[in-house]
């Protein structure tokens, strides 16, 4: 009788776990399924002295997805019904250990790569226009890209999060200033204002404004959070809220992230978990406050080969 | 008898333990807790948006200076730091005006603000009354007193690199300020017939100080996303271990600041967890005296984070918020 009433108890429990955990996460609600293999219009995958997946991916206002597929030096370009369009390629240079893109209101696309530490400027047909930026440890120069983002008056943003900072250049590739910035993430408002993180050990992290016409910055609010590792600024909504996202537990271990989400008056309203997953830039948030998430499937243990990259919209 | 016995000490000890653990879990037995019934919410001021006598300026969308991430109503409102009648003052900046109403929020008078070369109304962002017939407006890099009839008094600068966001205390001696966006608290000396302000003392990395005397301050942190800690610290010394007081909840905190004391020098932390509001009443010697818990409908429409509340001598609290094209200024008192 005794052991019947332990092993009911051990299902409650679970039950009730689930059902919390259930809670817990967010809604997922569709997602588009991009193969991983060795075809040319499939996503790549490389295993050297590290796994090596697609860098990340954005969305345009039209809804068109872009996934930067390093391990095959191109980039994916997929109508917003989840059609395979165009593949981005050409000079092996160009797209090598290409990690963030962006795109300027002509259309011409800006690809970041680490291998020449540079932003290049391509046409539609991939063809170079010009380059920003160079490899060291000068103010104008990078040591690392996290993201880039085109302003609308044309000017380059270009976060080196190894550096610790944003570099921003002018169309013509003019270093214009450095913005120090320690948090990996930022975005551009319409009108060109950059909304970044700052993180300092006895204050904790804050999100901060810079105006396009301002030598300062302003801090919107303070997070605290000061033990927190490892939180990367996603993005903001139309609606100025704030999204951003830190991993559970051990941040080189965790399976899992939370999304943290805060409104412009710094109440945190809402935050979920999602897969951890291993893209060097896992989340895109669009203007209507969707998060959308790339994950990669491991099936049969995380150490097989992944066969597909699902972009989850929660 | 015996295993009857044996029993009924085992059920003891486990109900011991429930006990224990959700007494330490809520933080102790101690401090009392006031739940929303118990406080009585007056809504004493409420504004239109606009230029007339009963308006405050506010940005509309459509406005150039709109913004998505900062107030668009009032630039700053405080309550008198005086001990004897308080009043409340409303800062309508644009409108180049303060508006200054009695504690039950019946109308004053108006002290008017003309613009110039040395005060440009728009980059006006607090104010500051300690009472009588001088009030304190400033910008981040000046500060400027004014007699009832709006004359100016005195115009005074701050050093380069300050920034000020909030005047935390101001005589005719010294100003203590905060500047929130390099998070630093720092003391400056008036020195007769000079407008440069003085840097006396600063201290650095502090997040919403208040003031409990002119060398010790309170400042919050939020070390992890449950633990709100609250640090005595002193301006002359800086000792590694500091005089602080944890508070631990369920839920993630945000929107955490200290928003003034009453007679008795307790200061009162207002925090959110999820979207209940919670204001914890706090001795200077760093006890938790109360918790006062409520649902807050109005915390979202809030964006002036240094200057949207304050507290009265007598313990009640003011916050001022915005309602679709309203300022409301709302009173909070136990019933």
């Amino acid at each position: 009788m005794k052991f019947k009433n332990i092993i009911l108890k051990i299902h409650i429990f679970f039950i009730a776990f689930f059902l919390f955990s259930c809670l817990c996460r967010a809604e997922e609600n569709g997602a588009l399924n991009i193969p991983i293999s060795d075809d040319l219009q499939h996503a790549g995958f490389l295993t050297s002295y590290k796994r090596h997946y697609p860098y990340g991916f954005k969305i345009l206002r039209d809804g068109s997805l872009y996934l930067v597929n390093t391990p095959k030096k191109s980039v994916m370009q997929f109508d917003f019904m989840g059609r395979h369009i165009k593949t981005y390629s050409g000079k092996d240079e160009n797209f090598s250990s290409c990690t963030d893109i962006c795109f300027d209101n002509d259309g011409m696309l800006y690809v970041a790569s680490l291998e020449s530490m540079q932003v290049i400027k391509l046409d539609m047909l991939s063809n170079e226009i010009s380059r920003f930026g160079s490899y060291g440890t000068g103010e104008s120069a990078l040591k690392s890209i996290y993201q880039i983002e085109i302003a609308g008056g044309k000017k380059l943003f270009v976060q080196d999060t190894l550096s610790g900072k944003i570099n921003v250049y002018s169309s013509a590739g003019t270093f214009i200033k450095k913005i120090e910035c320690n948090v990996a993430g930022f975005y551009l408002t319409a009108k060109g204002q950059l909304i970044y993180m700052r993180h300092s050990p006895a204050c904790g992290y804050s999100i901060n404004f810079l105006d396009s016409n301002a030598r300062t910055p302003r801090k919107i609010f303070a997070l605290g959070m000061n033990a927190v590792a490892g939180l990367e600024f996603i993005g903001c909504d139309q609606k100025g809220n704030f999204y951003m996202a830190a991993p559970i537990g051990h941040p080189f271990s965790s399976k899992e992230k939370e999304v943290i989400v805060y409104n412009s008056s710094a109440i945190r309203f809402s935050n979920y978990r999602v897969k951890n997953s291993a893209l060097g830039r896992q989340f895109f948030i669009f203007g209507d406050g969707s998060l959308y998430s790339a994950e990669p499937d491991t099936p049969n243990g995380s150490d097989s080969r992944p066969t597909k990259i699902s972009i989850k919209k929660y | 008898m015996n295993v009857n016995f044996h029993f009924n000490l085992k059920q003891f000890a486990v109900l011991f333990f429930i006990i224990a653990a959700w007494a330490l879990s809520s933080g102790g037995l101690s401090p009392k807790l006031t739940f929303g019934a118990e406080i009585a919410g007056e809504t004493i001021i409420t504004q239109n948006s606009g230029g007339a006598q009963e308006d405050v300026y506010m940005a509309a969308p459509e406005d150039l200076n709109h913004s998505d991430y900062f107030s668009n109503s009032i630039a700053a409102f405080c309550i008198s730091d005086s001990s004897e009648v308080q009043n409340l003052y409303l800062l309508d900046a644009m409108n180049g005006r303060i508006k200054k109403f009695t504690t039950e929020g019946n109308f004053i008078s108006i002290i008017k603000i003309n613009s110039s070369d040395e005060v440009k109304l728009n980059e006006l962002c607090g104010i500051y009354s300690a009472g009588g017939n001088v009030t304190a407006v400033h910008s981040q890099n000046s500060i400027l007193t004014l007699n009832s009839a709006g004359e100016k008094i005195l115009k005074l600068n701050f050093p380069a690199g300050f920034e000020c966001r909030k005047i935390l205390k101001m005589n005719e001696k010294t100003i203590t300020a905060y500047d929130y966006d390099n998070s630093i608290i720092a003391r400056f000396e008036i020195t007769a017939g000079s407008p440069e302000l003085k840097k006396l003392a600063e201290y650095e990395d502090v997040l919403f100080p208040w003031l409990i005397s002119n060398e010790r301050f309170l400042s919050c942190s939020l070390i992890s996303p449950d633990s709100l800690f609250v640090y005595g610290r002193s301006f002359s010394a800086r000792v590694k271990n500091e005089a602080y007081i944890k508070l631990k909840t369920n839920e993630a905190i945000s929107q955490f600041k200290i928003i003034g004391s009453d007679a008795a020098s307790n200061i009162y932390l207002r925090y959110c967890t999820g979207i209940i509001e919670n204001i914890a009443v706090i001795s200077p010697d760093l006890r938790l005296i109360e918790t006062i818990v409520f649902e807050a409908k109005h915390i979202a429409n809030r964006a002036n984070l240094l200057y949207d509340e304050c507290v009265g001598r007598d313990g009640s609290i003011y916050a001022a918020y915005h309602e679709k094209n309203k300022l409301i200024i709302k009173k909070l008192i136990k019933k």
